[in-house]
């Protein structure tokens, strides 16, 4: 294991940890902020090189870029006039099957994958939060996925750019920072799983039905519901913000301009789905799951 | 030392050129996204037209009189009056076959002086060519026109007409003829209703409109009880209904442009009408459609084009129509069908861009292609394996989820979401399961159309 050897002595490099103060709690209490935040980057680090010597930066950034550059230049000619807003609709119908999928295989491991190596066990000997060794992990991984996303759709962008010229180009990176958000949503989803997993298997399981659950029963359910019952405007905002593939959509999808559904835009206006709303809402979903995970790896047993 | 940081560094260069173009592309205002609704047809400024200089003189055989009226009553049949100059009288006409002619094209305005009817024809075969006549009377329901045509075999050709309640008024005659005229109504008279139109068909059987530019009127072109009439090429724009339609039977429309007004086309209460090669484009007033077809029965419309309307097509109890070859382009509903409309054939059209392509209130299913031909759909995913252009999956343009949406607007939000390419394809690929609404059994691969581009080129006027 030289890969574990060389974090450890990143790890040690951070100051000051006193020997004295080895238990874990008076650890987080005597540790000042500033020492905390270098343990996180520390953790963060590891990780974000972890997944660099592993391929998995380079391989996630050819996804996305064969996914975007295969659905731009290589899909026939269609019979509409070309433009950023046309390429963004059909970019963002799809990129919710890839993206979440891709996020939660990288991520479905973080934790559960490292107690089976052995390694989870090490960082739990040391003086660091359990809480923040999730968020370093978090972070590690988090600052991979939206690497590659920027990576390979910014390729894509750029070949776009050459064909479309520069008007509406704005768009576009609206578009692809929304994908980031949307893969860093399925990425804390995936630590979450990954802490509560009792098992690798268990974990990739779990995070095969959440994509399920995301991307297709979901607003399944909610059309059903929607066609059943005459709900009012904050059920329909509740349906919608319930799952962030909706709120992506909605946040992509209601920013353009021609080539959107006019019905579409009124119809989040008057759901009280501002953009700024839509936004918040995917913040949360990427904030709030790290956040339970952090809290559910104190009852973890090593 | 920290050799793995390339990776996050790329990605910090990347994003950073990202903003960058993605700020200048939002300052340099202009939207990039092409939109059919820019789309205008070339018209001509109606008002554009230098006043006539030359001193009032109508001629008559070398003779010459200071009012039009009084070298009229010299007229013989067949003599020709010739007009400089600007006018200030109420004219009619009882002589049978005399001509009417400015000296030059608008070098002669008779002007109403806001009173009455200008020109009112009594004889048969009477020939008016190339004058301006201006301002009638006021009040809509006096029936004030520029010309007022009670003389069968009338002939008004390159005249112009401003400021008028109604432009030509045909009333009870046949074979009459107006081409190549120009129509402007009261701008500033509100609401429509309270103008009058531009060419009054009043039981005016076997008359032909050809040519002539209509605007700023109640409705371009009025039928009613006009049997036998063929209107072509003419264009109307910024009115209430461009072509509005009551009780008038066995009439032909053909290549006639209608933009910017609240109805396109208004065909209601008539039978075997031929409606061939119009446009209809930007009608998105308070009705918003581009051709409305209401009580039509036994109908051909065909080879129109329907571009960015509220609904491109509005059927409304209409029965044995033939709806084949049409673009239907951008417009918010393609085709939106009603009351039991039914017993036609839809086939060859074109359904482009439309946010919603097509809808229907029905308890059945609907199928919308011949016996070996459907329509093209943007919008389907079409599968080609004998390659006769026609696809082996069936389409369903308003099933299941589209009906949803269009009962309970909120369900939009959902609408594109992969839950709904579900339902879809098992709508298309399963006939198992069969829902009611419309269907495409052969939808085409190609669309039959490959003009939709004009209407994206840019207009600068």
């Amino acid at each position: 294991m030289t890969l574990t050897n060389e974090y450890e002595g990143d790890l040690e490099s951070v100051e000051p940890i006193d020997a004295a103060h080895a238990d874990e709690t008076t650890a987080a209490s005597t540790a000042t902020s500033k020492t905390v935040g270098r343990q996180v980057l520390v953790l963060a680090e590891s990780e974000y090189r972890l997944a660099i010597r592993s391929r998995w930066a380079v391989a996630l950034t050819g996804i996305f870029a064969a996914f975007a550059l295969g659905l731009t230049t290589f899909s026939g000619a269609s019979v509409s006039p070309e433009g950023f807003d046309r390429t963004v609709a059909s970019l963002a119908v799809l990129a919710v099957y890839l993206v979440p999928l891709v996020a939660l295989a990288f991520s479905y491991d973080a934790i559960v994958g490292r107690e089976e190596s052995g390694w989870l066990q090490t960082l739990f000997s040391l003086p660091v939060s359990r809480a923040w060794i999730v968020l370093g992990t978090a972070l590690g991984r988090g600052a991979i996925l939206a690497s590659a996303t920027i990576i390979g759709f910014g390729v894509a962008g750029g070949f776009l750019l050459l064909e479309f010229g520069l008007a509406g180009f704005d768009t576009y990176v609206a578009f692809l920072l929304s994908t980031v958000a949307l893969g860093l949503a399925f990425l804390a989803f995936g630590v979450l799983l990954s802490t509560l997993a009792r098992e690798k298997t268990h974990a990739l399981g779990f995070a095969l039905l959440a994509w399920a659950w995301f991307v297709l029963v979901h607003d399944l359910l909610a059309l059903g519901i929607l066609s059943a019952f005459d709900l009012p405007g904050t059920a329909l905002s509740a349906l919608l913000l319930a799952n962030p593939t909706s709120v992506f959509r909605a946040l992509v999808l209601g920013s353009l301009g021609a080539a959107g559904d006019a019905g579409f835009a009124s119809v989040l206006a008057e759901a009280g789905l501002s953009p700024g709303v839509l936004l918040g809402a995917l913040l949360a979903w990427i904030v709030v799951p790290i956040a339970l995970a952090a809290v559910a790896i104190r009852r973890r047993r090593v | 030392m920290r050799t793995d940081a390339w990776f996050a560094g790329l990605a910090v260069i990347v994003l950073a050129v990202l903003l960058a173009t993605a700020l200048v592309a939002a300052t340099g205002a202009s939207d990039g996204t092409e939109s059919a609704s820019e789309w205008t047809p070339d018209v001509p400024d109606i008002h554009d037209v230098d006043e006539p200089t030359e001193p009032s003189v109508a001629t008559l055989d070398g003779d010459q009189f200071n009012s039009v009226q009084a070298a009229l009553d010299a007229a013989q049949p067949g003599d020709t009056v010739v007009l400089e100059g600007t006018f200030e009288e109420h004219v009619t006409v009882e002589t049978e076959g005399v001509t009417i002619a400015a000296a030059e094209r608008d070098g002669a305005v008779i002007d109403g002086g806001g009173e009455g009817t200008i020109v009112t024809i009594e004889a048969p075969n009477v020939t008016l060519e190339g004058v301006w006549i201006r301002d009638t009377g006021h009040e809509r329901r006096g029936e004030h026109a520029g010309v007022f045509v009670n003389g069968t075999g009338a002939t008004v050709t390159d005249v112009r007409l401003t400021d008028v309640s109604f432009g030509v008024w045909i009333n009870g005659v046949s074979d009459v003829t107006v081409e190549g005229s120009m129509i402007a109504g009261r701008e500033d008279v509100f609401p429509f209703t309270d103008r009058g139109n531009g060419i009054h068909l009043w039981d005016a059987d076997d008359a032909v409109l050809r040519d002539n530019y209509i605007t700023t009127v109640r409705d371009g072109i009025y039928y009613s009880w006009a049997e036998g009439v063929l209107t072509e090429n003419n264009t109307m724009w910024e009115m209430r209904y461009g072509v509005h339609y009551m009780y008038s039977n066995d009439n032909r429309l053909e290549g006639n442009v209608a933009a910017n007004n609240d109805v396109g086309f208004a065909l209601m209460v008539s039978e075997n009408i031929t409606l061939v090669d119009n446009v209809a484009a930007n009608n998105d007033g308070t009705s918003a459609h581009g051709i409305l077809l209401k009580d039509v029965e036994r109908s051909e419309i065909r080879g129109n084009a329907v571009v960015a309307n509220g609904n491109g097509f509005y059927i409304y109890n209409a029965q044995q129509n033939r709806l084949v070859d049409n673009l239907v382009l951008e417009n918010r509903v393609g085709v939106h069908a009603t009351a039991g409309s039914s017993g036609g054939v839809v086939a060859g059209n074109s359904f482009i861009e439309n946010d919603e392509q097509a809808f229907a209130t029905t308890t059945a299913q609907i199928a919308w292609n011949d016996s070996d031909r459907g329509n093209y759909w943007s919008d389907a995913s079409a599968v080609d394996l004998d390659g006769d252009g026609t696809s082996e999956i069936r389409h369903r343009p308003a099933g299941t989820v589209e009906q949803l949406v269009h009962d309970r607007p909120q369900a939009a939000v959902f609408a594109e979401s992969p839950a709904f390419d579900a339902v879809r394809l098992a709508e298309s690929s399963f006939p198992v399961v069969e829902s009611a609404g419309l269907i495409d059994h052969h939808p085409l691969t190609e669309p039959p159309h490959d003009n939709w581009r004009d209407y994206y080129a840019n207009h600068d006027h």
